[in-house]
C-alpha cells in the first residue's frame, strides 16, 4: 500500500490544524455560517437531514486493516456505531457534532487518511477497479495510476475551483469494474502494440439529471503522458466549462455541446503546450510508487485446493457462498473475497463498527493485510487462500457479513435517500429492503442469477439508477414518495443508460412491480446462462416494461 | 400556518421555534401568523445556535403540510429505517 511521504503527512497536519481553528471560529460565532459553510465542504462535512454528515476518502478504495480499525473506532466512539459505504468507494458518518469533528480528523490523520476534496468543484477521490492486482487478466495495477492522479490533483492550485465536481475513474483488466465509462473521465488500461500500458481516455461521462455515457477521446495514451493529457483537459474545462448554471456545469455537457471531435482539438492543442514538459511521469517516479504496491508475498500452492473442495462438499451454506462471493484469483491457490455488506433487510452499504473491526482482522489474518471498498457499496478480502476460506467464511457468518448474494438482486446499490440527505426527494433504503425481503430466498436469487438493482433518491443519481439493470429515481409528488424505473442499464465495459418507463409507481408498489419483471425474464430467457441484461439486449424493453404496468 | 425551523448549529439536529427557544419535538413548535417573516429575519440575521433556518407550512400542531409530508416527517422523526437510531429524536431538547 502507499504510505503518507513527509509532504503528504505535513499538508494533511496543516489541514486539520486549520479546520480547527475554522470550528472553534465558527462555534464562537466568530464565523458566519456563509463564511464557514464552504471551508466545511472543503474537509468533507456537509450538513444533511437530521446530522452533519463526515465523508472521509478512501484513495480508490483501498484500506489497511489498522485504517479499517480506525474507521470502526470513529464510528464507535464520535457516531452511531456504524458508516455508510458510498459509490464512490468512501465512507460517511451520518451523526457526527460539529465540535468532534477536528478531533476525527486528527485520528484519521494518524492512520493518513483524511476528508480532503471528497466535497466541492475540485477533483474528487480517484475510484479504481476492486479487483486491482488480484485478477489474472489485469494489464496493469490501477492503483498505481491512481495514486500518482491523487498527488497531482491533490491541492493542485489551478483546478480548486473548477466549474463544478470533477471525477476519475481508473480500471486496468478487460471488464471494468469501475464503471470508467460514466465518470468525468474514464481510464481503462489496455495494452498496447509494443507491450506497455495504454490508456484508452474517457471524457464526458456522467449520471446525473442529463446522463452520458462517456466517448473516447484518445484510445491509445502512453502512460507517461497520463498527468500532460489529463491537465490538458481539466485546462479546456476550466477555461469553457459554464460556471453561470450548476445544472450544465460538468465536463460532460461541454463535450456535448462541443462535440468529442471538437472537444478533442481543443484538448490538443492545450496538450501541444504541456506535453513532453514538466507533467511527463518519470519511469523512475513511477517505479517509486509502483514498489509500494509491490505483490504480496503469496506462497506456492497448487491451482485447486483439497481442503476448500471437501469444506464446499461438507457444508451446503458455504458452497453457496463460494458461488457468488468468491473471485477466481491471479496467484494459483488464492482466491478473492466479496464481503457483502448487502444483508436481507438492512441498509445497503452500512457495517457496524464491530464489522468493520471483524473484516480488518480477516484482513490482517488472511489477506494480507489489505481490504477494498467496491462501488457497489461491498467490501473485499482481494487475496485468501483458498485452504482458508472456510475458516473465513465461518467469521464472516459469525459477523453478519456472508450473505451469498454478491451480483444477484438483493446485491442493491442505493444511496442514504430521504432517510438521510438533505438533497432526496424520496427513499432509497427502504426501497431497497423491500426489494431484498421480496426475493429473500436464496434459491429464488440464483436461479435469477445476474440482476442489479441501483436506486437513487434524486435526479443526482449517487445510487447509479442510469446503469442499473433495473434502475429505481425516487421523485416527489406534492409531498408523496413515487419511483420512476429504468430498464437495460449496465455500468461495465459495454456502458449503456437505463430506457425510462412509463409513469412513477408509488412505494409499496415497486417490490411486486419489481417481481413482474422478473418473472417475465424467467419466461423468455434462452436458458440459465441468459443473464437478465443479456436478454433485454435481445428483445428490448416491451416485453419487460408490458409486466411492469401489468397489474396497475 | 406556519412553524420556523432548522438545524442546531454543534451537532445539526433538527429543530423548531417554540416561541422561547429551539425544540427538537415538532408538536412543541409554535404555529406562527404574520410573526413568522420576522423570525425568519431575525434568524437568519445570526445564525449562531441554528443553521438554514426557513418557515415550514403546517396543516395543524405538529403536522407538517401535505405537500412537504414525506420530507418534513424524516425530518422531524429520523430515518424511518435503523429505527434504533431515533431515540435521540424522541426527546424534546432545548438548544
Amino acid at each position: 500500500m502507499y504510505r503518507y511521504d513527509e509532504f503528504d503527512a505535513a499538508i494533511v497536519r496543516e489541514r486539520v490544524a486549520e479546520f480547527r481553528d475554522q470550528v472553534e471560529r465558527r462555534l464562537r460565532g466568530e464565523l458566519t455560517e456563509d463564511q464557514f459553510k464552504p471551508l466545511r465542504l472543503m474537509n468533507g462535512l456537509y450538513l444533511q437531514l437530521h446530522a452533519y454528515m463526515l465523508r472521509v476518502a478512501i484513495p480508490y478504495g483501498v484500506l489497511s486493516s489498522r485504517q479499517l480499525e480506525r474507521l470502526a473506532r470513529i464510528a464507535r466512539v464520535y457516531d452511531r456505531g456504524y458508516g455508510h459505504f458510498t459509490t464512490r468507494q468512501n465512507i460517511q458518518f451520518n451523526w457526527p457534532k460539529l465540535g468532534d469533528v477536528p478531533r476525527i480528523l486528527e485520528e484519521l490523520a494518524e492512520v493518513e487518511m483524511h476528508a480532503i476534496q471528497t466535497s466541492g468543484n475540485c477533483i474528487r477521490n480517484v475510484t479504481a477497479d476492486h479487483f486491482a492486482a488480484a485478477v489474472a487478466d489485469e494489464v496493469d495495477d490501477p492503483r498505481v495510476w491512481s495514486e500518482i492522479i491523487r498527488q497531482w490533483s491533490t491541492f493542485h492550485p489551478e483546478f480548486s475551483f473548477l466549474p463544478r465536481k470533477f471525477k476519475i475513474a481508473v480500471a486496468g483488466a478487460p471488464e471494468d469494474r469501475a464503471a470508467v465509462q460514466v465518470h468525468d473521465v474514464g481510464l481503462h488500461i489496455r495494452r498496447g502494440a509494443d507491450g506497455s500500458a495504454r490508456f484508452v481516455v474517457y471524457v464526458g461521462g456522467g449520471q446525473g439529471r442529463t446522463p452520458f455515457v462517456a466517448p473516447a477521446i484518445h484510445d491509445d495514451l502512453p502512460a507517461e503522458h497520463l498527468l500532460s493529457y489529463l491537465e490538458a483537459i481539466l485546462r479546456v474545462y476550466n477555461r469553457y466549462g459554464r460556471r453561470d448554471n450548476m445544472y450544465k456545469a460538468r465536463i460532460k455537457i461541454l463535450v456535448s455541446a462541443l462535440g468529442i471531435a471538437q472537444f478533442r482539438k481543443e484538448v490538443d492543442e492545450e496538450w501541444a503546450h504541456l506535453k513532453d514538459g514538466a507533467l511527463t511521469v518519470p519511469a523512475e517516479e513511477v517505479a517509486r510508487i509502483r514498489a509500494y504496491f509491490a505483490p504480496p508475498p503469496f506462497k506456492t500452492l497448487p491451482a485447486r485446493s483439497a481442503a476448500f473442495e471437501q469444506a464446499k462438499a461438507d457444508h451446503k451454506r458455504f458452497a453457496r457462498w463460494t458461488r457468488t462471493n468468491v473471485h477466481p484469483h491471479k496467484a494459483p491457490g488464492y482466491a478473492i473475497v466479496t464481503v457483502s455488506l448487502k444483508p436481507i433487510g438492512q441498509p445497503p452499504g452500512d457495517a457496524t463498527a464491530d464489522q468493520m473491526d471483524a473484516a480488518a482482522a480477516l484482513a490482517r489474518a488472511y489477506s494480507f493485510d489489505e481490504i477494498r471498498v467496491t462501488h457497489e457499496q461491498n467490501l473485499v478480502l482481494p487475496h485468501v487462500e483458498q485452504d482458508q476460506l472456510f475458516e473465513v467464511w465461518k467469521a464472516l457468518d459469525a459477523a453478519g457479513l456472508a450473505t451469498p448474494n454478491v451480483g444477484l438482486i438483493s446485491d442493491i446499490i442505493a444511496c442514504p435517500g430521504l432517510d438521510y440527505c438533505d438533497l432526496a426527494n424520496a427513499r432509497s433504503i427502504s426501497v431497497a429492503q423491500a426489494i431484498a425481503e421480496t426475493f429473500a430466498d436464496l434459491d429464488a436469487q440464483e436461479k435469477i442469477g445476474e440482476l442489479k438493482i441501483k436506486i437513487s433518491g434524486c435526479i443526482n443519481a449517487c445510487g447509479h439508477h442510469h446503469v442499473g439493470h433495473i434502475g429505481i429515481l425516487g421523485v416527489d409528488k406534492k409531498g408523496e414518495e413515487f419511483y420512476q424505473i429504468l430498464l437495460g442499464g449496465r455500468a461495465d465495459e459495454r456502458a449503456r443508460l437505463g430506457e425510462i418507463t412509463g409513469r412513477g409507481l408509488p412505494g409499496e408498489a415497486i417490490p411486486d412491480a419489481i417481481a413482474r419483471v422478473v418473472e417475465r425474464y424467467l419466461s423468455l430467457r434462452l436458458d440459465e446462462r441468459e443473464r437478465f441484461i443479456d436478454a433485454f439486449e435481445r428483445v428490448g424493453a416491451q416485453p419487460f416494461e408490458e409486466a411492469l404496468y401489468a397489474s396497475v | 400556518m406556519k412553524t420556523l425551523t432548522a438545524n442546531r448549529l454543534d451537532d445539526g439536529a433538527v429543530v423548531y421555534w417554540d416561541g422561547a427557544g429551539w425544540t427538537t419535538d415538532i408538536s412543541a413548535a409554535a404555529l406562527l401568523g404574520a410573526e413568522a417573516d420576522g423570525l425568519l429575519q431575525q434568524a437568519l440575521a445570526a445564525e449562531t445556535v441554528v443553521v438554514g433556518p426557513y418557515l415550514l407550512d403546517m396543516s395543524g400542531p405538529g403536522t407538517p403540510d401535505k405537500r412537504v409530508k414525506s420530507r418534513e416527517t424524516i425530518r422531524a422523526n429520523g430515518p424511518t429505517v435503523q429505527t434504533e437510531f431515533r431515540a435521540g429524536f424522541k426527546t424534546p431538547v432545548r438548544a
